[in-house]
Order: structure tokens, then C-alpha cells, then sequence
């Protein structure tokens, strides 16, 4: 399967921050979250990836390009949407594709216009008068009316209400449909990417620490809540992370189906990937 | 790149409207006396300056160079459309002063001669482009809010300092000017202003190649 995004080493230092020995792939015809709590150095690999800040080691390679020295043919097939609204508020959605057009030889503006009415966003109407959502729904038009091959999507959900994000999610799906499409979707609303990624990519403190195909990492870990002493006899191996209260423990447990087969007596839940997340973050580290 | 000159035009599209009707104001100003007609080649150089600062803190707004540098327009594309777009402004402002300033001379011929008030305009426009190319590379280096004041001074250095060489010029009339420097003077302005713009547009896209967006 060919790669939309191949990451290998990136590396960023800001001092107080660094991105360390990133690695990971976006594969044609799939959906990959990038996840991890605020800080963790989501945005900071799209803009590496999207040539917005210098890396300071390490490769990237997008749609089969260096994405420094391919950058514009790799740009013709990047969809880009970001945290927050690029449109001037003195412009209307109609401006933005035609501003557009003259920028992305592959812009199709009846698709523009056709998206701009399934969204409900009137053409004429000022900017500065749309809502977040609405503004969000906008960029996300821009970004699908350039025909991408790829889209790359950071925190595009946040901060809107689950019906407009359940709309979004919909058309990445539709997007994603044809194989030789991708999405890269950072977000730390980890319950759009339950709904739309095949691909997880945990990032934490600036590493990536966990990654994989959503559905087995789902069905890797569990959660287990039991007493202190049937935590004690747990083999450490299995806990990725651990809290504790005064009457009970939770924790994350890893290879599930064979700690069930170990452990019978304890009751192991599913997780989801908050939880993995929460975990990972918060709980202790079981050495 | 013309995709963002295209995008400065709808930006500003209000407000140049509004430097329209400052336009047909003053040209009543000066038809009916109430001003000079160099209020006019003011405004041509007010406009050249005060247009590009504009689009940039628009931009600065909007955070539109985030997303136009992840576009296939990149940063040299963003560069390129401010110079062009500063260019045409002064040309659109020099071209419709040249109109009016005309429609004036033919009302009024008391108020001189037009070859000499167009050859005023031109050097206006060379004056602009100086001005520009120096600021331009501010405006990129710190963004329109910060450049706000050096752009104040620039204005006051240069401008003071064009003053302040007239008066040094009428003390020392006993001097003689060299003829042939007084024929090169208006080639050697074109070659600031043209050659300033263009180094001036290099200045620029290597500061920005390195601007973390």
C-alpha cells in the first residue's frame, strides 16, 4: 500500500518543547489520528509536515515527495484545514473560491458552490458574520473544492457542537472512500476519531508512544478496577498505567485476551481511546 | 501569486472605495482653490504607503499567511503578491491622479502647466517605490503591528530629511550643481526606485523562507 505521508525521525526543538524521533505513516485509503492531549506536539508535526516551521532532523516525505524540495507539487494535492478560520472576515465564501481558483490548478468550483449549499453557508454573507461553525464548515470546503488527494486536518472538530462535527465527519468519510485518498486529522476530541480513523497515533510529550490500527489497539487494552490486593498479584508486565484511590485501583491493562485467560476472576472492561489517553497521561508508570 | 493580489484587492475592496471619494474630493478642493494640487501627489504616495501596510495587518488578522503558505502559492507566492500588489496600487493611484490632475488643468489653466505637474507625479511614484521597498521588508520581518512605528519614522526620515536638503540647497546657492549630474538625476531615481524594488523584493523572501508560520 503506498504511503500519502511517510514521517521518519522528526525532530524539533524549541528549548521548553521538543518533538523527539517522530515516525509514522499515513497510508492511501485510510484515515490516521493524530491524538494527544494539548501541548503534546500535534500541531507542531502538521506544521513541520505542511513546511510551516523548519524541522530540525529527521524526513518527510508527502505523496511520494521530499516536502521541501516538492513542496508546490505536493501542495496541489493537500487539502489544508486549520485549528481556526484563514478567511478574512471582510470576505464572503464566494471570494474564497474565487481567490482559490487562482491558486489551486485542480480547484472545481461547482463542486465549491455545491458544497457551500450542503453546508448551509450563504455565498453573500460577510465573514465576519459567520459562526465558528460555520467557518469551519468553510475552510473544509476550501479544502475538498482544491480535489486533494490528501487532506490534513488539524483539531478541524474542535470546538464545535457534536451535530456540525457528526455533518464533518460524514464528508471525511465520503473523502476517504476513494483509495487513492487520505486524511491526517489531529484532534484531542478522541471520540470523532472512534467514529472516522483506521490508524492511531498517540502522541505524548512530544513522542510518539503509542500506534497502530485503531480497532486492535481497542481491543489490545483494557480497563481493570479491582481491589489493591488483586492488583498486587498482577504481573507488572501487563500495566500501562496505574491510579489508585484509597478504596479501589484502576488501570490500563495491555494484551487483554491473555490477562483474561491469566486472570478470569478480574473483570477487564474496553476502553476507549480517551481512557488510553487518560492512562497514559496521568497514570502512574508501572515499571 | 495572483491568487493573493487578487485576495488583497477583495480585502481592501471597501476601503478603496473610500480612497476614491477622497479623490474626487480633493479634486474639488483644488478646482474650487481650497487646496494645491500637490495635495494630490500626497495622497498618490499616501495611498503607495498606506495600502500595503493595510493588507498586512489584515492578514495579520486572519492569520492568512499560515494557511496561504500550505497552499501551492507557498511563501515565495505570498512575497511576490505583496510586491505586485504595492506596485499596482501606486500605479492605479499615479494613473487616476494623472486623469484627474488633467480634468483640473483643463478647468483651471491658471494653475500651471500639466507636463509639469505628470513630471511631479512621476517622481511621486519613484518616491513611493523607495519608500516601499524599504518598508516592505519591515512589514514581513515583524508584521504590520510592530512595523506601525518604524514605517512612522521612515516617513518623518525621509520626508524631513527631502526638506531638510531644500533648505541646505537654498544656503548654498553659490554652489554650481555639475550639469551632467542634474541630467542623470532622473535616470539615477528610476534606478533607486526599480533596482531598490526589485533588492527589496529578494530582502524580502529570504527573511520569510525563515519566518516560522
Amino acid at each position: 500500500m503506498e504511503n500519502a505521508i511517510e514521517i521518519r525521525h522528526l525532530t524539533k526543538d524549541y528549548g521548553s518543547f521538543k518533538l523527539d524521533d517522530v515516525t509514522f505513516d499515513v497510508p492511501m485509503g485510510t484515515v490516521v489520528g493524530l491524538i494527544g492531549e494539548n501541548g503534546a506536539g500535534k500541531s507542531t508535526t502538521i506544521k513541520c509536515i505542511l513546511n510551516l516551521i523548519r524541522r530540525d532532523g529527521g524526513e518527510i516525505v508527502l505523496l511520494g515527495r521530499d516536502n521541501i524540495a516538492g513542496e508546490r507539487e505536493a501542495k496541489e494535492e493537500i487539502g489544508v484545514v486549520l485549528d481556526e478560520s484563514t478567511f478574512h472576515d471582510t470576505l464572503r465564501s464566494l471570494d474564497v473560491g474565487k481567490i482559490l481558483r487562482k491558486i489551486y490548478k485542480n480547484w472545481d468550483q461547482r463542486f465549491f458552490e455545491q458544497l457551500l449549499k450542503k453546508f448551509d453557508l450563504p455565498g453573500k454573507k460577510l465573514l465576519k458574520d459567520y459562526s465558528r461553525g460555520m467557518k469551519m464548515k468553510l475552510s473544509i470546503a476550501a479544502a475538498l473544492a482544491a480535489r486533494p488527494r490528501l487532506l490534513i486536518l488539524d483539531e478541524a472538530t474542535g470546538g464545535l457542537d457534536p451535530v456540525v462535527r457528526d455533518e464533518i465527519l460524514d464528508q471525511f468519510l465520503d473523502f476517504v472512500q476513494d483509495e487513492d485518498h487520505a486524511i491526517l486529522i489531529s484532534s484531542h476530541i478522541t471520540s470523532d476519531l472512534e467514529k472516522a480513523a483506521d490508524y492511531v497515533v498517540y502522541l505524548h510529550k512530544g513522542r510518539v508512544v503509542l500506534q497502530g490500527a485503531k480497532d486492535e489497539l481497542l481491543e489490545e487494552y483494557g480497563r481493570l478496577v479491582c481491589g489493591q490486593a488483586d492488583l498486587g498479584r498482577v504481573d507488572p508486565a501487563f500495566l500501562v498505567g496505574v491510579r489508585e484511590s484509597q478504596f479501589s485501583c484502576e488501570a490500563l491493562v495491555r494484551d487483554r485476551e491473555k490477562f483474561v485467560r491469566l486472570y478470569p476472576e478480574l473483570t477487564v472492561d474496553r476502553v476507549t481511546l480517551d481512557e488510553i489517553m487518560v492512562f497514559t497521561a496521568k497514570g502512574d508508570v508501572v515499571s | 501569486m495572483m491568487g493573493m493580489v487578487y485576495k488583497d484587492v477583495l480585502v481592501l475592496r471597501k476601503q478603496l472605495g473610500y480612497y476614491g471619494i477622497f479623490f474626487l474630493v480633493y479634486t474639488f478642493l483644488t478646482v474650487t482653490d481650497v487646496m494645491p494640487p500637490a495635495i494630490m501627489y500626497a495622497m498618490t504616495v499616501l495611498i503607495g504607503m498606506m495600502l500595503p501596510m493595510s493588507t498586512f495587518a489584515y492578514d495579520d488578522l486572519a492569520r492568512w499567511n499560515k494557511y496561504a503558505a500550505a497552499t501551492p502559492a507557498g511563501r515565495r507566492g505570498i512575497v511576490a503578491g505583496k510586491y505586485v500588489f504595492s506596485l499596482l496600487a501606486v500605479l492605479a493611484a499615479a494613473v487616476l491622479t494623472a486623469l484627474l490632475l488633467t480634468a483640473v488643468v483643463v478647468l483651471k489653466p491658471e494653475l500651471g502647466p500639466l507636463d509639469e505637474g505628470l513630471i511631479g507625479l512621476l517622481i511621486c511614484v519613484l518616491i513611493t517605490m523607495v519608500i516601499d521597498a524599504v518598508m516592505l521588508p519591515v512589514l514581513v520581518k515583524f508584521g504590520a503591528e510592530k512595523s506601525r512605528l518604524i514605517s512612522i519614522v521612515l516617513f518623518v526620515v525621509i520626508f524631513g530629511g527631502a526638506m531638510l536638503l531644500g533648505q541646505l540647497a537654498g544656503a548654498l546657492e553659490g554652489i554650481v550643481i555639475p550639469g551632467w549630474f542634474l541630467t542623470a538625476l532622473p535616470g539615477l531615481l528610476v534606478l533607486l526606485a526599480v533596482g531598490g524594488y526589485i533588492i527589496s523584493y529578494f530582502i524580502s523572501r529570504g527573511i520569510f523562507e525563515k519566518k516560522e508560520l
